[in-house]
């Protein structure tokens, strides 16, 4: 079982220095990272990514940029993921960060009834306070959750408004309890969205 | 004239988690900080080299000591605590090298401040218990070296007096002290209920 990470960034290279330590940290190694920057990065920003000479980091810059707070790249690299059967994926941005047991307490969770992990994080919002989390409009940030990518390829992320994240999360939910799968909750803030 | 905290960071070895610290300070909402990170012994090249990436900001400074003090840092906390300068910041705190903050924890912290507060302290979010959160207080247990600042007059008056019977819980024992001085010295404390701080 492997998670894997999509993050779509734009600049902010200390952050994104930040979120990719979070995740080299990780108690559990059963991971990779594509990182999607949205056009062409600065020099800052590859440096950043060239401190981390990790195998399981993959670097992608597109051709031109999209905007639209990352949506159009989310929707296409989701499809873009080799992924095998049982594999999970997770897309997230450069300005969040995970605690070192993330991945270890969302994977003992997983069991073959089991499509979709999310938990508690503490969220910029609400001043950094921890916001209980529910697959919903509101209730759930992107990078709190993670679906089977074989489910998330097809039920694709088809939206491009701002609550856009809170709206694959509901339809994941949804299409997830409506093929007779689960849903699990971590109640612990595991993600810190800045 | 704006606050500023001097952050002193405790360091072994602890290459990528340093890099986790470093960077949420850098992300800070508010500027006025400054580091200097203490390696407990010799640094590997790894690490020296972590920390001149970031020789661009020169808010971070970085010692080595020139030899390991062990006793997970408390003696070099107590070394940097007798060297500190309040023009490196009127607040201190102590942290370790896998410790996170979220970006506005300097700004709310120093915000609780005044001319007699000497502790500001917040919940956190804690390993020990799970990565669930710890609502703080300043007592053993209940606190942790990272989730609190204080006056830098007040901990030196305090010091840092750990033993080698209370090392595992000196944090507590620091944090009961800094308060009762506090108390005696006409100083209040202030508390932020949000987990402000991740200790890893």
């Amino acid at each position: 079982m492997i998670l894997h990470i999509l993050c779509i960034a734009y600049e902010r290279p200390i952050e994104t220095s930040g979120f990719i330590a979070s995740i080299l940290a990780q108690s559990c190694p059963d991971w990779k990272m594509t990182i999607v920057h949205d056009g062409h990065a600065s020099p800052e920003f590859k440096r950043v990514i060239d401190f981390y000479p990790d195998p399981r980091i993959n670097f992608i810059e597109t051709e031109v940029r999209q905007g639209n707070w990352g949506h159009e790249n989310r929707k296409v690299f989701l499809q873009l993921i080799n992924g095998q059967p049982g594999d999970f994926v997770l897309i997230t941005n450069n300005d969040n960060t995970y605690l070192p047991n993330f991945l270890k307490y969302m994977f003992r969770t997983v069991t073959s009834k089991v499509k979709m992990v999310y938990c508690d994080f503490l969220h910029h919002n609400i001043e950094h306070r921890v916001l209980k989390a529910f697959p919903k409009v509101n209730h759930i940030d992107m990078g709190a959750f993670f679906v089977e990518i074989k489910l998330a390829q097809q039920i694709g992320f088809t939206h491009d408004e701002p609550a856009s994240d809170g709206i694959y999360a509901e339809e994941c939910y949804a299409e997830i309890r409506k093929r007779g799968f689960q849903a699990a909750y971590v109640d612990i803030p595991l993600f810190c969205h800045n | 004239m704006d606050k500023k905290l001097h952050i002193i960071v405790l360091s072994y070895q602890r290459v990528i988690p340093l890099r986790i610290v470093i960077d949420c300070f850098i992300c800070q909402t508010y500027p006025h900080w400054r580091m200097t990170i203490i390696h407990d012994g010799k640094a590997p090249e790894e690490l020296k080299s972590v920390v001149n990436s970031y020789k661009y900001d020169s808010r971070i400074s970085f010692i080595e000591t020139d030899t390991l003090n062990g006793d997970f840092g408390f003696p070099n906390r107590k070394m940097m605590l007798e060297k500190a300068d309040p023009a490196d910041g009127e607040y201190l705190l102590f942290c370790a090298d896998d410790s996170y903050y979220v970006p506005r924890f300097v700004e709310y912290m120093l915000s609780a401040t005044s001319n007699d507060v000497g502790i500001v302290y917040c919940d956190m979010v804690h390993s020990h218990i799970g990565h669930d959160v710890l609502k703080g207080e300043l007592k053993i247990n209940h606190v942790d070296m990272g989730s609190f600042i204080v006056r830098v007059d007040l901990a030196k008056r305090t010091g840092f007096n750990f033993t080698k019977d209370n090392v595992y819980y000196a944090d507590g024992v620091f944090a009961e002290e800094c308060y009762a001085e506090g108390q005696r010295t006409g100083l209040r404390s202030e508390y932020i209920a949000k987990p402000l701080f991740c200790h890893n």
